[in-house]
Formats: structure tokens, sequence, C-alpha cells
């Protein structure tokens, strides 16, 4: 009999904490210490408040808080809301079949080459009052509106809600076949009840609970994040995240200290905010209980359906118009205010390879290493768990999924300082790998979180009988079930990617700004003044994750050409 | 060639689920299992083919060929197993599926003898390239048991095989299979809801929930 050896698998979920833990943990110890005055390479050795003083004398410190909190906590609550209305109205339907089709495309969309494109669609002088004034003839010179980036935090908060959306609803997604949605609505409609209470009392309360942790992990995202904040958000003062990344990039080496100071504060109030989002889910329990209780049927669904309507509307034209904007903005030559189009003019694309060649090159070597590296962590977990399943009464694989969030729940920027001070003084700083490691602490969770749910479904006896036929467990596992399932490990593959290349802020901290990608290249080009040259690298940055799914798609259908039962819909 | 259970038992939370088991088969015979649904039938099967969930235990021997199997894992019992569904492997072609199923170390020209052997024992001769999806009920259910056989099991499970069958078909499938293990002359375990699916040659056996209850 063909005995393979047996892969110990054991060790799998150690290592994976430890890709995780160590640039967490060295990365918060890192930027603590400096927050409280210790940070010798700068000579700081006394302990002191000092750091924190200067940062609340900071200019425009109360308000960046204030403006983090609007717009983070905001468009958070405002993401949830949209996810609710649309599966409200529209699931289950044959159009949100079509939606889902829709999904990884959109979800692929990186947040900076987004913020771009709705930035010059929705400015005084974007193709929408472009659009309007070539019709109408009104107006004639861009109107003096702050549309963009305006003191208040809107565009952000609506480029965050955009962005966000398609994320949770991918995630209700996933937990919504488990829930009976079908035959709750059916129920609840035979005793009289109208949707919308369904949704809310019945549905509502058992998807929650799923949704908890990509949700927490959307607001600490949005509390945090700097190159959209960069991009769409106020400036004089920003958000606290960019407040602080100013911070750690100003020429004078001490304001590091009120900036490791900020860092950690964003750190502080992104749990305090968490902490308040658990503590309010029993108000809105009560509530829901009450509503239960009251019999109250609800039976008209109260503009349910134009609100979704609009929600959606919106997303579409917003991912629609930016994605055709920024071509356009890319083939654009001279292109006056009020014309609908620009004079074409190729020239920019002719620059494109010379101007962004090493950048592209070292956005898809990082991304395809963190992603490949990725996909075999993860692989392995998900097959050490269904052993672990066979050999111990007491595993439990939720208790994993905590920890696989931490750092999705953690600010990127309360620890990548000190992650960098840390590789600084053990010298490792500057090396490829390092880019690739920070890289997988985010695309690791991504991937764990697209494959899981198909690994898991796998039908064992499947495994069973590959095993009693071939008389290896090797053979089973690597020409049966990976065999079997190569769509969603291609998909997950494609997200691994695109996650790493739209990462912006490990990428300007590993190795001090040495590492350029597509993805800070676009940031930077966003606040200059060339929109040609960051129209290019928008599409660009955008342009490479898709290219990723749809070469996952295509090696997957061509694998499974001549096999109809796995051809598209197979899981 | 022989199967033998001996005093042997399965508990759940320290209670068993039937009162013990014995019972001896030689090459050829195929004993039919009854009993109602939950008595623990699958279980046993589990239990016997290696892929019983740890929350229960077994108790007594199960010996194959002298062999004692309570300790090795699936891929070392020799022990083939046919489910109600079929589960022929989506993402291979007929061909593939059954050359899984054959031994190690044959020349490329013996496993295509086998294979085609095979398929012409079942009516499907030269459709080795096709589709597993394009194939009817009844193929499917030929190509599972083909499949089983080729790895040249020692015992060969059968649970519920026929029960999603229509009528007609179950009929044929059921004299094909007894005939083919017949012919191999390993022993074989089925396990059934329906009387007719009974096997003449070979003793029935029931499980009898434990005493007490």
């Amino acid at each position: 009999m063909n005995s393979a050896p047996r892969f110990r698998l054991s060790w799998v979920p150690t290592l994976i904490l430890a890709v995780f833990l160590i640039p967490v943990s060295l990365g918060l110890a890192g930027t603590w210490l400096p927050a409280f005055g210790w940070f010798p390479a700068l000579d700081q050795t006394h302990f002191s408040l000092q750091p924190w003083r200067e940062l609340l004398d900071y200019p425009g410190f109360i308000r960046a808080t204030q403006l983090t909190l609007i717009t983070g906590l905001g468009s958070a609550v405002l993401a949830v809301v949209a996810t609710l209305i649309l599966l409200m109205a529209f699931y289950p339907s044959s159009l949100f079949r079509r939606l889902e089709r829709w999904l990884a495309p959109v979800l692929s969309v990186p947040h900076a080459a987004f913020a771009i494109g709705l930035g010059f669609l929705i400015t005084p002088s974007g193709w929408l009052m472009r659009l309007f004034a070539s019709l109408t003839g009104v107006p004639v010179y861009p109107p003096n509106w702050l549309t963009f980036q305006d003191p208040w935090g809107i565009s952000l908060i609506l480029v965050l809600t955009l962005k966000e959306t398609p994320f949770l609803v991918f995630m209700a997604l996933a937990s919504l076949p488990s829930l009976k949605v079908s035959q709750t609505l059916w129920l609840g409609r035979s005793l009289g009840y109208g949707r919308t209470k369904i949704w809310l009392t019945l549905l509502w309360p058992q998807l929650y609970p799923r949704l908890r942790l990509p949700f927490f992990a959307v607001a600490a995202y949005n509390l945090s994040v700097v190159d959209l904040a960069l991009i769409a958000g106020p400036t004089t003062p920003p958000t606290l995240a960019v407040l602080v990344n100013r911070l750690f990039n100003d020429p004078d080496l001490l304001l590091r200290l009120p900036g490791a100071a900020g860092a950690t504060a964003l750190l502080l109030l992104t749990v305090a905010v968490l902490f308040s989002l658990r503590l309010s889910e029993p108000l809105v329990r009560y509530w829901q209980q009450r509503a239960v209780l009251n019999g109250r049927r609800w039976r008209q669904a109260l503009g349910l359906h134009p609100l979704a309507s609009s929600v959606l509307g919106l997303g579409v034209v917003a991912y629609g118009g930016a994605l055709v904007v920024l071509v356009l903005w890319s083939l654009a030559g001279p292109w006056r205010f009020p014309d609908a189009l620009p004079q074409f003019d190729w020239s920019h694309w002719q620059n494109a390879p010379r101007q962004f060649g090493s950048a592209l090159w070292l956005t898809f070597s990082t991304g395809l290493c963190a992603a490949l590296i990725a996909l075999i962590l993860v692989i392995a977990a998900l097959e050490n768990e269904v052993r672990l399943n066979y050999q111990r009464r007491d595993f439990n694989a939720q208790r994993l999924l905590w920890l696989l969030y931490l750092p999705l729940l953690v600010p990127q920027i309360a620890f990548l300082f000190g992650f960098q001070v840390s590789l600084i003084w053990l010298n490792l700083d500057r090396h490829w790998w390092v880019l690739v490691w920070s890289h997988l602490v985010f695309v690791l969770p991504y991937t764990f979180l697209t494959l899981s749910g198909p690994y898991r479904a796998f039908d064992d006896r499947y495994s069973w009988l590959a095993q009693s036929l071939s008389g290896s467990r090797w053979q089973a596992w690597w020409r049966i079930k990976l065999g079997m399932l190569w769509r969603p490990i291609g998909y997950s593959l494609a997200t691994g990617f695109a996650v790493s290349v739209a990462q912006y802020l490990p990428t300007l901290f590993i190795g001090g700004g040495r590492f350029a990608t597509l993805t800070t290249e676009a940031v930077s080009l966003a606040s200059g003044s060339d929109r040609r040259a960051a129209a290019v690298s928008a599409l660009a940055q955008q342009g490479l994750p898709l290219l990723g799914f749809a070469l996952a798609a295509l090696v997957v259908s061509w694998r499974y050409r001549r096999h109809r039962d796995l051809q598209q819909g197979g899981s | 060639m022989s199967f033998e259970l001996q005093q042997f038992s399965i508990c759940l939370d320290q209670q068993p689920l039937f009162q013990p088991l014995s019972f001896q088969l030689a090459a050829g015979e195929i004993a039919t299992l009854m009993g109602p649904s939950g008595s623990g039938k699958s279980t046993l099967l589990a239990a016997i083919c290696g892929t019983l969930m740890p929350a229960f235990q077994c108790q007594g021997d199960i010996r194959l060929n002298g062999r004692d199997l309570t300790a090795l894992p699936v891929e070392d019992r020799g022990v083939g197993i046919l489910f109600q569904d079929d589960l022929l492997f989506p993402h291979l072609d007929v061909f593939h599926n059954l050359a899984f199923g054959l031994p190690a170390g044959l020349s490329k020209a013996e496993r295509r003898v086998r294979i085609e052997s095979a398929l012409a024992s079942a009516g499907l001769e030269g459709q080795g390239n096709r589709d597993v999806a394009t194939l009817s009920g009844g193929q499917r259910a030929r190509v599972s048991l083909l499949r089983t056989l080729l790895a040249e099991p020692q015992l060969i499970l059968l649970d519920e095989p026929f029960a999603k069958l229509d009528q007609q078909l179950r009929e044929s499938f059921r004299h094909w299979v007894f005939a083919r293990i017949t012919e191999l002359g390993i022993p074989a375990l089925l396990v059934t809801h329906d009387p007719s699916d009974r096997s003449d040659n070979g003793p029935l056996l029931q499980l009898i929930a434990p005493s007490g209850e």
C-alpha cells in the first residue's frame, strides 16, 4: 500500500499567530514608548507626558479628533444601514444574484483609485458639473463650492460609505444561506407581517452577530484610514490619522514623539468606539423586543424600495462614473471647463511604462508573494482544522476568528510606526521580504475570510472515499480535494493579491518611503496638479487587481471546461 | 478472506447506541444490516471504515483477514465504501475517476486495459473521456461501484447505495452489484431500509436497541 508521509500541520496556527502578533506587538510597543518620551534614537530617554502635552497643543488636534469621530463612526454606521436597506429590499431576488456577480470586481477597486475617480466626478470642475454645464449652458465657470475635500468631511463619509458597503454585503452573503431567509419571510408574511418588520425583528437579530466582526473592522478602518483621507478628507485640519501621519513624516524629527502619542490616542479612540458600539447593542435589542411584542404588522413598506433603489443607483453612478472619468482623464489632452469630453491624447499612456514600470513590478511581485504565502498558510490551517475535528472533541474554530481580525481592528498607524522603529533597531528595515511580511499581516485575514467558507463546506465523504481508494492521504487531498476547490482557491488568491495592491501605509512605513508601489504613486499624484498622471496611476492601480480576478476566473473556467458540474455557479 | 466483528459496540456520552454486535462473514458473503433510522447503522459503517467522529467511542474488535482495524487510519484499512450518493469526482472524467481507484505501480498499458475492461463490464465501452456530469443516474452508480472495486478492497461497505435510484434501475443495479462482489470473492456489508434489497447469500443482521429503554 502506498503510504505517503503524513504531514504534521499542528504548527501552522502558531506560525500564523507569529506572522500577526510579532509586527503588531513590536509595533505597539515601539509606538507606546516614544509616546511617553522614550526614544533613544533621538536621545530622548526620560519618561514623561511631554509628548501628550505637545499633542494637545498641536494646532487642530481637537478638531481633527472630532472629524475622525464624525467621519469614521458616521460612515461605518451608514454602511451598515445601507447594507440592511439593500438586503431588506432585494434579498433574495434575481436582482441580488446579479449584484453578487459584480461584488468581486467592485471589492477589488483599491480605495485610493476609487477616491481619485470620485473626486474627478464630483468636484466643482468635475465631470458631473461639466455634463450639467454643457447641456444647460450654465454655469460658465466652475462654481466656488466645496464638494470634495470639504472641511466637514462629507465627501470623506461618502467615499468611505460607498467603499465599505459592498464589503459588508459580501460578508452578509456568506451568512445569509444558513438563516433560511425565504422561509422566514414566508412564515412572517403568513402571520401578516410586512417585509421591513420581519427583517428588523426576525432576520437582522440573527445576522448581526455574524456581521459584528466585519462591522467593527470597518469602523476601525474608517476611523484610522490615511490614504483615502489624504485624497477625499478635509485638509485644515485633516482627520487625526492624517495629522499623525504628518507628524511622523515631519522634517522636525522630534515631532515623532507627539506623533506617537497621537497614534496611541487614535488607538484609544478606536477601542472606545468599538466598546461603545458593543455596549449599545442591548439598546437595539431592547427596541427589537418591544417591536416584536407590539404586534404591529407594518404592512406598508414606507418607501423602502425607492430608498434602496437610490442607494443602489448612487453606488452604480459612483463606481461606474469614477471608472469612466478616470479613463477620460488618462486620455485627455486639453480639457476646458464646460466641455463634456476632452480632446484625446495618448501620450500619458505612452509615458506610463517609463513612469510607473518599476512601481508596477514591485506592486505585482509583492502582491503575488504575499497572496501565495497567505494561501498556503490558510489552506494548511484549514486542513489542520479538519483533522482536529476528527481527533478532538473540544475543538472550536470560532475562537480563532477574533485573533484573525486583530490586525483589522487595530489602526494601522498605531503600530506601523513602532514596527518601522523596531525594524530599524533590529537592522531589518529596507528588505523587500519585510515589505511582503507587512502586507501579509493584512492579506492573511482576507484570504482566510474568503476561503474558509467553501473549504469548510467541502463534503468530507469525498476525502474518505479518495483515501480508501488511493490508500494515500496526500493523493486524496492534492488530487481530489484541491482539485475540486480550484474556484474558491483562485478567488481567494485574487482577493489576497488585491488587498496587497491596495496597501498604502505599510508600503510607506516599511523602508521609510523607499518602496514605491502603484498605490503610493497614485496617492502622492492625487494631491498634485497633474490630473492626467493621477488618472493613469489610479487606473493602473485599479486594473492590476481586476486583472488578477479575471485571470483567476479564466484559469478556473479553462480547468473545468470539460466538467459541467464545476462550471459557473459551483462553490 | 473473512471479516469479523466481536462484541462490538459504540457509545455516545457513555450511552451505547445498540447492543454489542458479533458476526462473521466469509469471502463472497453479503450481510444485510437493517434497522430503523437513528439506530446507529451509519455510525457502525463509519467505525468500520475509520471515519468516526471523536465524540463516539468504540469497544470490541473489528478484524479483516486477521488484521485488527480499530487503530488503522482510513487509507490503510483496505475497506471500500459505496454511498447513497455516487460521489463521482466532478473535476475528473470517467477514465480518471476510475484510474484514481487503481493501485499504484501499474504500467500505462495495464491501467488502460483494466479500466477498459471494467467499463465494458458495465456496458460503458469507450465512454472513458466523458464528463461525469453527462452520465445518466444508472451509469453514475455503476461507475461509482467500478471505482471502488478497482481499488481492490478486502471488504466493501454499501451504505444504502440503491436508495436514490428508481424502482426499475434499482433492481438491475442491485443484481449487478451483488454479482460483481460475488465474482471478486470479498465480504460485503449492506445497510438498507428496504427488505427487498436484502441479499440471499449472507446473514441478516439487526441492530437492537440497548436494554433498559
